[in-house]
């Protein structure tokens, strides 16, 4: 008899908490042949790792700004039309997708380096995207913006946004990761983080430094109250991340 | 009737309960939830549970407070002596307090009052006469879904929330965050009555505790709740049974995740 009662319990449908990440990815000219399938064979292998956890897949959100000749966002959520490197609005209702929908871009590779306007872009839209789930009542973990570039900025005034990204790290709003590639200078990539110096890639370990992504998201993603999740081993960085 | 039961989890859990009936009537509970990378957080939960339900038993005891202002005053001194209990223990160990971090909730249910003290994400929710939901106590929480207020922080005692409220309840539960997004409607945290309605009905009808509380035990180990949360999470539940002047029945349960 009881123990029916306890049968009888329903559960609260919340939204499950989560972690937007917007991944800010080179695609100037310098990145154009192995580097760029490189990346996109990353973007395979992210999509993939994020998917086979069924938590991280309805907890991670995903967004992507493209920095190459011009910044766009790109349609993360596979739209009908289009062959998915569509440009869409920097809009936070539209820019992100939980991972169980996300549909990777393909990228190619082409023009300038705008990376400044590219990181104030990111910074932007995850204040907007924070401030939908506080008006949605759902809960949130710190976003990250995870950089990746073989270059320099090439665009005026990306000295503010490199401030920017380090004052909205220092007030806890965003966890700021920088990696470069090739011959990206470390010594810039510095500018846009007090807390995480820039991570070297090894080679062109894309696919290596994605499943490094997936697996740190997820941990994010589930970690408890009180709890900072401790982050996996870089083994795709060649500098010592150790402090 | 008195009756209590109590069910371990086999798997390791930081969540510790405690709680006490008063021949004089008051029912004290206590729950916490040990941070889970704090490597003795286990430690610190049970000190913490421990040390405010002796406390406010002891105020019951020897020196009953009799307003609203007292019984504030009296959670927050108990509240403090938990914390100096994790401290000495920490010093003595020459350990940092922080090893030790534990959220705190506790209650008191004294004549037509009830008095809430609490430090970090658990909750309480109580129901009246009527049958009513009351939400006693929000989660403290803080920007980030893994942001959370323990006793073991520096200013901590600046961060206790203490209410009293006049209530003649019926049943109440105490519970830690594991339940939390099962229990409570967000954003703002309302009791949400499919769950606590069964629930409360199933500790009225108690009989035999000791069945009960395996019962209890057994729901919050079931594959319907760990398919929601996989944290810890304990559950205590107090309900009058028979007679408004017969002291209610207690029902513990804990699962670990």
């Amino acid at each position: 008899m009881t123990q029916s009662q306890l049968e009888q319990t329903e559960f609260a449908d919340n939204p499950e908490p989560r972690c937007a990440v917007v991944l800010l990815l080179d695609t100037s000219g310098s990145m154009h042949g192995k580097p760029i399938a490189e990346l996109n064979s990353g973007l395979q292998d992210f999509d993939a790792a994020l998917k086979a956890d069924r938590l991280a897949s309805l907890r991670v959100e995903v967004s992507i700004i493209a920095f190459g000749g011009k910044v766009r966002a790109l349609d993360v959520a596979g739209s009908p039309h289009g062959n998915g490197t569509q440009e869409i609005a920097f809009s936070a209702e539209q820019a992100f997708v939980t991972a169980d929908r996300f549909h990777p871009p393909a990228l190619n590779a082409s023009g300038e380096t705008p990376m400044g306007e590219a990181v104030r872009r990111a910074i932007e839209l995850l204040r907007d995207r924070k401030d939908i789930y506080k008006r949605n009542g759902v809960d949130y973990f710190r976003p990250w913006i995870f950089l990746i570039t073989d270059g320099n900025p090439t665009d005026s005034g990306w000295e503010q946004s490199a401030e920017l990204a380090k004052q909205e790290e220092q007030r806890k709003g965003v966890l700021f990761y920088a990696v470069g590639v090739e011959n990206a200078d470390m010594k810039t990539l510095a500018r846009f983080s007090d807390q995480h110096q820039p991570l070297k890639l090894k080679g062109l370990a894309f696919r290596e430094l994605f499943r490094w992504l997936s697996k740190s998201l997820s941990a994010v993603a589930q970690s408890r109250p009180g709890e900072q999740a401790p982050l996996p081993p870089v083994g795709w960085a060649s500098v010592d991340t150790s402090h | 009737m008195i009756g209590t039961s109590h069910q371990e989890a086999a798997t390791p859990c930081q969540d510790a309960h405690q709680y006490r009936l008063l021949e004089s009537g008051e029912v004290i509970l206590a729950v916490a939830d040990g941070a889970g990378t704090a490597a003795r957080s286990a430690e610190g939960a049970a000190l913490a549970v421990k040390r405010a339900v002796d406390a406010l038993e002891q105020a019951c005891r020897e020196n009953k407070p009799a307003s609203d202002e007292a019984w504030s005053l009296c959670m927050r001194q108990c509240f403090g002596l938990a914390r100096q209990a994790i401290a000495d223990l920490a010093a003595q160990d020459g350990s940092p307090i922080r090893l030790f971090a534990t959220t705190l909730t506790c209650a008191v249910l004294a004549e037509t009052r009830i008095v809430l003290g609490q430090i970090g994400d658990g909750f309480a929710v109580a129901q009246d006469g009527h049958g009513t939901l009351l939400g006693l106590t929000t989660p403290q929480r803080g920007e980030y879904a893994n942001e959370a207020a323990f006793i073991t922080m520096p200013q901590a005692l600046d961060c206790i929330d203490v209410t009293t409220q006049a209530l003649n309840a019926k049943a109440v539960a105490l519970a830690t965050d594991g339940l939390l997004r099962l229990a409570l409607k967000l954003p703002g945290y309302t009791p949400h009555p499919p769950f606590f309605i069964p629930l409360f009905a199933f500790a009225a009808g108690v009989t035999d505790a000791a069945s009960a509380g395996q019962q209890l035990a057994d729901f919050l180990a079931s594959d319907r709740v760990c398919a929601r949360t996989d944290d810890d999470k304990t559950l205590v539940l107090a309900a009058s049974v028979g007679p408004s002047d017969t002291p209610p029945s207690l029902s513990i349960g804990q699962g670990g995740a």
